[in-house]
């Protein structure tokens, strides 16, 4: 009785079709969708900020490898100073006020001869270097407030709109400071 | 009255749509996984940095390095193995303050490396670049650049350039 009612009453599944038909178009619409997102995010697959090259950056404010090297080379350079054959870094350790017009001029001629050889301005842009030295207590800016402030030298193509100094927090600068003795030597170029 | 139901049929399209979907979820993840990218760029600028950082100490770059392209490997913890497969490359010249050639030395003799340079999408991608150095030479200081280029035509594979202990 049961088993003939069975039969009897099974019915087609005329509400299930058009749902499943209807479902199907949504899922494959949703389908469609995942594979252009996946294939947007694939070929845009990036591992810093610059599209699809990979480079390494190194952000303003941050010590620049390249450019502690290059101090190590502008302290370790052979000078002549009053007869005597010494290096940057024997002329500027010690008491800076002590002959410091003679001292300060040897400074700047060993740094500008440092920065026109290995930092030259290109033909066009604007592009600041700069080398200075510091007191430990001193804030290492674009700008130079520092007691020590004669003994600078700098290459500059013209006043941008950033002003006429290298800025260490620009993006586009390159940075680097050294402690020695009781200062700190500093190099920025952009 | 004797109607059979369509259960039967509508799971074969239940399935359908099941082996649809795990399809495009495979499909999907492999396309994601299999595209590649370019690091040659960043791994010639890895190699420079490596060799920059260890040839300069203190500002100074010992010449005696550059009799022997295995003491700069050895020193600066590259695989001599990688590097003779082709798919790294470096060159150091040292230039004294005229511009004339002190040292140079390079990872291999020969090959077309250094010509295919920056070529196109599927040669090497290289980076030259130059210091500030000093140097010793008869006892005196000398000043002088140290030029390095450092190649890279490494695409795909994970290898390591660098010698693990």
């Amino acid at each position: 009785m049961i088993k003939r009612l069975k039969i009897r009453c099974k019915k087609a599944q005329i509400a299930s079709t058009i749902t499943w038909m209807a479902g199907f178009f949504i899922i494959f619409f949703v389908l469609i969708m995942y594979i252009s997102m996946v294939t947007f995010l694939a070929k845009g697959k990036i591992m810093l900020w610059s599209g699809n090259k990979i480079q390494t950056e190194e952000s303003g404010g941050i010590v620049s490898l390249e450019f502690q090297r290059a101090l190590f080379v502008f302290l370790n350079t052979p000078v002549e100073f009053n007869g005597e054959k010494i290096d940057v870094k024997k002329l500027i350790s010690g008491n800076l006020n002590e002959n410091k017009e003679e001292k300060v001029d040897k400074f700047k001629e060993v740094a500008k001869t440092f920065i026109d050889i290995n930092f030259p301005l290109p033909a066009s842009g604007y592009y600041r270097t700069w080398i200075r030295v510091y007191n430990p207590e001193d804030k290492i800016d674009q700008y130079y407030y520092s007691e020590n402030s004669d003994y600078s030298a700098e290459s500059s193509s013209g006043a941008g709109s950033g002003g006429t100094y290298c800025d260490p927090f620009d993006e586009s600068a390159a940075f680097s400071y050294i402690g020695l003795d009781n200062k700190k030597i500093a190099i920025c170029a952009n | 009255m004797n109607k059979k139901g369509g259960e039967k049929l509508l799971s074969i399209w239940w399935f359908f749509i099941l082996g649809l979907v795990g399809i495009a979820v495979v499909g999907g993840v492999l396309l994601f996984y299999s595209a590649d990218f370019d690091s040659r760029n960043a791994e010639a600028e890895i190699i420079y940095d490596k060799l920059a950082n260890c040839l300069n100490e203190g500002g100074f770059v010992d010449l005696g390095l550059f009799d022997d392209s295995d003491k700069i490997f050895a020193k600066c913890g590259l695989s001599r193995e990688i590097f003779d497969k082709g798919y790294f490359y470096f060159r150091v010249t040292i230039f004294d303050s005229s511009g004339n050639k002190e040292k140079e030395i390079s990872s291999k003799v020969g090959g077309s490396f250094e010509t295919e340079c920056n070529l196109g999408e599927h040669y090497p991608k290289c980076v030259p670049r130059k210091e500030p150095i000093l140097f010793y030479k008869n006892g005196k200081v000398e000043k002088g650049t140290m030029e390095i280029l450092a190649g890279s035509n490494q695409i795909g594979e994970k290898i390591a350039s660098v010698k693990l202990e």
